[in-house]
């Protein structure tokens, strides 16, 4: 379970909205995601749903090109991102979303007409269309007429370069004052376009190019295409291969729920309190060092195993460090989380419901802030979750406080699971004889995991060769991020770092795609004749 | 209050304690369980070129390396050259070489100043 | 008291270059001290324990290219940052450091120390207006909004001092101090609540709001580089001096300890200093220990707090009058 081959649902392109609604109606609530496939002459869609207790439905359309579908916002309100992304890669039209008009993911300049998941997009001729003199990449904010809001209000740009982002995202916030009228995000500006340049290297290399998807959850993008594809090759990894593999799973979570708890004291302006989290969760660091041998990029995940075994006194020096990390980390964050300050910097900001939750279809942690136990560990359990005892932790409230609370009850559950999976590692070699080279036979399979940020879901099509056909990964933050700019509305700009960054967002592993210039490994180097060049615009 | 309380206590335990960060140059800057970096050993090589074509990072070059005898003929062959500034660390060149010829030693490269 | 003592007292001690200095040594107690609390380490390497650093970052901001974004207010643009270096400078000018033969010793001068205060700010919030981007716009906003809800504390702590001394100079409640022991004594409330206005007058978490680096990048110096920025950070270092030195004289018997006099002031000098550290090590520790207010928690929180602790003080003080 958490991951299967795909069994299609077919239906007709203007039947979608219909059989979509059908299937809610059948308990498929939530819209994992909406991927889309060159086909030839048409392009294939397909709309992964599930159902909060477990179960995935696959229901695919084809559309000829350069067609319309018509779009399913009316059945799940969060389906226009997943529409926006297929225009985007795919040129295909949504009839009936009101966004067609405006890129999700490409820069404002990209062609028109050359949609980079087609598999007869040339790089090298989007390049010369990009490069084109006259051509102006500048993303300007995508508000016209502020009028609209009132004469006192200004847009204050939030990003790309911001000192509370880590990484690059673009806001658009419309405040009267201190209050926010409006928020509006735009996203993309870091495509590497690991989707597509998946499908240029062979399985094993894919593993590595989708681990720097993330740099924070990177195991669990590796973990996650590795299971789709023992799908594909009816493949099962050794129990022992399982166990290690949630046990980092398990220490990524925590390493990526401490990072995320310090920096709400850094979003607070408490940096004080970051630099003691970081202390604390330096042990982690040093853990993952030791079971995989990288603190980021771990890279243990391999087709049929994992790379590396933890045997005997390494598994010790692990159970006696992760106590220790449990008394140090349970006494700081309990000191925080009674400081009035705090609670009064959390409690009831960036306030959301559950009905919102839903129908965004919103995963992991932000998820279970509401009240909903959607945890794919327990309502799928891959890799060895099945044998391991823990509980989903929820909120009540769906708050940033609640979120504080979340996060630490998972980071101590996850301590558990550690010290169970050190007491109870099954015997056998988790490591496969030769790394994987082999070609795998046509088929598509999807996978989930429970990454720290919520549900990954990858999706692989073999057309069996030595490199997949095509590679689709809806990353955690994709599914969240519409929920902060609906949580914006109507909070003051004192709270904006903490609201946006409540679904602790990962915006590199949202943006993902773009062509990538395969083969001439050409780059553009700026010669300080260029600096000087751009200086004197100024 | 309770929380103002302890936040002192903290403070002043942390201040105590003295700093976890270390001053630069580092003591040993690869830990005991690091990957470590790839090393080639030309002489065990025999130039089958797996590990360029599994490299993730596209960091091993083969380069001319003069000839090798084949049965009786002379040929010419290419071995393996690392550009440690794409490579990844990854050491899955060290897992797929057939000779055993590249390995993974406990050293690294700093960007500035010197090697350790 | 003639023209070139008060020059020399303007532009050396007490007045530009020992502030200036003073201010840099202050920084770099803050960044060690924040650091240690922090578990890190702090300056290090520039200097003996790395206390040049902020002189450092002084000259290396100094040649640094200078970015004015176009249709800046080239004179407020160049001429704001002066005066918010200026306004410490020559308020410390009237601080009696060591004896009063070295500092401009007017019979008004703790009074004029009111009118340098809003000066300060309005220096930088012209740096602010000087530029109109969103960030400045808004800090400059939100920096406005700081100083009339500080402002009033500060003052009336002020006041109280001069209501129980009796005074109108530094020189009348250091001689006070001299008789009846340290003002701290009798207005311990009036001195925490002054400690607290300080905190926000320097924009020091958690009332660091004007410049809220997560909300508002640099706030109202964000559009500043180089020279500009170089002369608004020493600004600040300098106004932490003349805070303290304020709170020290007010409040901590300014240059009052044993040895009094001795070594032509030099111990006088010593002890002003001393205690202008370990309040600045205070307000900085405080610092630390904090996160930012909400702006719409900022009034509340100010007022809130400080105003009944100024009122009570106020009883006192009469009650100490009345008594005394
Ligand atoms: S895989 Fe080994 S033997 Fe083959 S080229 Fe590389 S280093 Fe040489
Ligand atoms: S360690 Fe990995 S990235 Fe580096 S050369 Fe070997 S295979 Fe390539």
């Amino acid at each position: 379970m958490g991951a299967g081959k795909i069994e299609r649902i077919e239906a007709e392109p203007r039947e979608l909205p219909a059989a979509l609604s059908r299937l809610r109606g059948e308990g498929y609530s939530h819209l994992i995601t909406i991927t889309g496939l060159d086909e030839g002459d048409s392009i294939g869609l397909i709309y992964h749903l599930a159902r909060p207790g477990g179960g995935v439905a696959h229901l695919h359309a084809s559309v000829a090109k350069g067609g319309e579908a018509p779009s399913a916002i009316g059945v799940f309100r969060g389906a226009y991102i997943y529409e926006m992304e297929v225009h985007d890669m795919f040129g295909l039209r949504f009839s009936g979303n009101p966004h067609m008009g405006r890129r999700l993911l490409l820069p404002d300049c990209y062609p028109e007409d050359e949609p980079p998941l087609l598999k007869d997009t040339d790089p090298g001729r989007v390049r010369e269309k990009l490069f084109a003199p006259g051509t102006v990449c500048l993303q300007g904010p995508p508000v016209s007429g502020l009028s609209r809001y009132s004469p006192e209000s200004i847009a204050v740009p939030f990003g790309p370069y911001h000192p509370a982002f880590k990484e690059p995202e673009h806001f658009t916030l419309i405040v009267e004052g201190e209050r926010i009228l409006d928020a509006i995000p735009r996203i993309g500006f870091v495509h590497r376009g690991v989707e597509k340049a998946a499908e240029q290297r062979s399985y094993l290399r894919d593993i590595f190019l989708l681990e720097r998807i993330c740099g924070i959850c990177s195991m669990h993008h590796g973990l996650t295409f590795t299971l789709a594809v023992e799908k594909l090759l009816g493949l099962e990894a050794p129990e022992r291969a399982e166990y290690i593999r949630t046990l980092v799973a398990e220490l990524e979570r925590i390493h990526s729920h401490t990072l995320w708890l310090g920096l709400v004291g850094y979003w607070m302006g408490f940096e004080t309190m970051f630099m003691w989290v970081l202390t604390v969760r330096e042990t982690i660091m040093d853990l993952i060092e030791l079971v995989s041998g990288n603190r980021v990029h771990k890279s243990i995940v391999t087709i049929g195993g994992v790379r590396r075994d933890v045997e005997g006194e390494k598994l010790r020096r692990v159970g006696e460090k992760i106590r220790g990390f449990e008394k140090e980390f349970s006494r700081l964050i309990g000191d925080i989380l009674s400081l009035d300050e705090f609670i009064e910097r959390t409690s009831g900001i960036g306030s959301y419901t559950a009905e919102d939750a839903r129908a965004l279809s919103t995963v992991g942690p932000v998820r279970r802030a509401v009240g909903d136990p959607y945890d794919i560990r327990k309502v799928e359990p891959y890799c060895a979750y099945g044998d391991l005892d823990f509980k989903v932790v929820t909120g009540d409230r769906g708050d940033v406080y609640s979120l504080v609370q979340v996060r630490a009850g998972e980071v101590l559950e996850s301590i558990h699971m550690v010290e169970q999976i050190v007491d109870h590692m099954p015997p056998g070699n988790p490591v496969p004889k030769r790394p994987f080279m082999g070609v795998v036979k046509p088929g598509e399979a999807y996978a989930r995991t429970e990454a720290p940020r919520g549900e990954l879901f990858h999706y692989v099509r073999s057309a069996g060769k030595h490199s997949p056909d095509r590679v689709k990964v809806r990353t955690p933050t994709l599914a969240n991020i519409m929920l902060a700019a609906h949580a914006l509305r109507g909070q003051t700009v004192s709270d904006v770092p903490l609201v946006i960054t409540m679904i602790d967002p990962c915006f590199s592993c949202m943006d993902r795609v773009l062509v990538a210039d395969a083969g001439s490994g050409r780059r553009r180097i700026l010669t300080e004749a260029d600096f000087h060049r751009m200086r004197r615009r100024w | 209050m309770r929380g103002a309380l302890a936040l002192l206590v903290d403070a002043f335990k942390a201040i105590l304690e003295g700093p976890v960060t270390r001053p630069y140059p580092p003591g040993p800057a690869v830990e005991e369980e690091a990957r470590g970096m790839p090393v080639v050993d030309w002489e065990k090589c025999v130039g089958c070129s797996l590990c360029a074509r599994s490299c993730p990072a596209g960091a091993i070059e083969m380069v001319p390396a003069g000839k090798m005898r084949v049965g009786k003929r002379e040929v010419p062959v290419r071995k393996p050259r690392i550009d440690y500034m794409h490579c990844i660390y990854c050491g899955l060149c060290a897992e797929v070489c057939p000779r055993g010829a590249i390995t993974m030693a406990k050293k690294c490269l700093l960007i500035a100043g010197e090697n350790i | 008291m003639d023209g070139a003592t008060a020059v020399f007292a303007a532009l050396v001690f007490p007045g530009l270059l020992f502030t200036f200095l003073m201010g840099l040594f202050f920084e770099y107690v803050e960044r060690k001290l924040v650091a240690r609390v922090q578990r890190r380490i702090g300056p290090l390497y520039a200097g003996p324990g790395g206390v040049l650093q902020p002189l450092y970052d002084f000259v290396k901001l100094l040649v640094k290219e200078e970015l004015p974004p176009e249709g800046v207010d080239r004179l407020y643009y160049w001429l704001a940052p002066l005066l918010a270096a200026a306004a410490p400078a020559y308020g410390m000018a009237f601080i009696p450091v060591s004896s009063f033969r070295l500092s401009i010793d007017t019979p008004y001068d703790y009074v004029f120390t009111l009118f340098l205060f809003s000066f300060a700010v309005f220096a930088t919030a012209a740096a602010g207006y000087a530029v109109y981007s969103p960030y400045t716009a808004m800090g400059v906003g939100r920096l406005v909004v700081q100083y009339s809800v500080y402002e009033a504390i500060f003052a009336s702590t002020l006041a109280l001092a001069s209501l129980q001394t009796g005074a109108t100079s530094f020189r009348g409640l250091i001689e006070y101090q001299a008789l009846h022991g340290p003002l701290a004594l009798y207005q311990p409330l009036g001195l925490a609540a002054a400690v607290v206005a300080l905190l926000a007058k320097l924009e020091k978490t958690p009332f660091d709001l004007p410049h809220a680096k997560q909300e508002i990048v640099a706030g109202w110096m964000t559009e500043y580089s180089g020279r500009g920025l170089a002369f608004l950070h020493i600004a600040k270092d300098m106004s932490a001096v003349w805070g303290s030195a304020l709170i020290v004289a007010v409040y901590l018997g300014g240059p009052l300890g044993p040895l009094y006099g001795a070594l032509g002031g030099l111990v006088d000098a010593a002890w002003f200093v001393a205690k202008m550290v370990a309040v600045y090590a205070a307000v900085a520790f405080i610092s630390s220990l904090a996160g930012r207010v909400r702006v719409r928690g900022l009034a509340e929180k100010i007022w809130g707090a400080l105003l009944p602790l100024v009122f009570v003080q106020f009883l006192v003080v009469v009650a100490l009058r009345w008594l005394v």
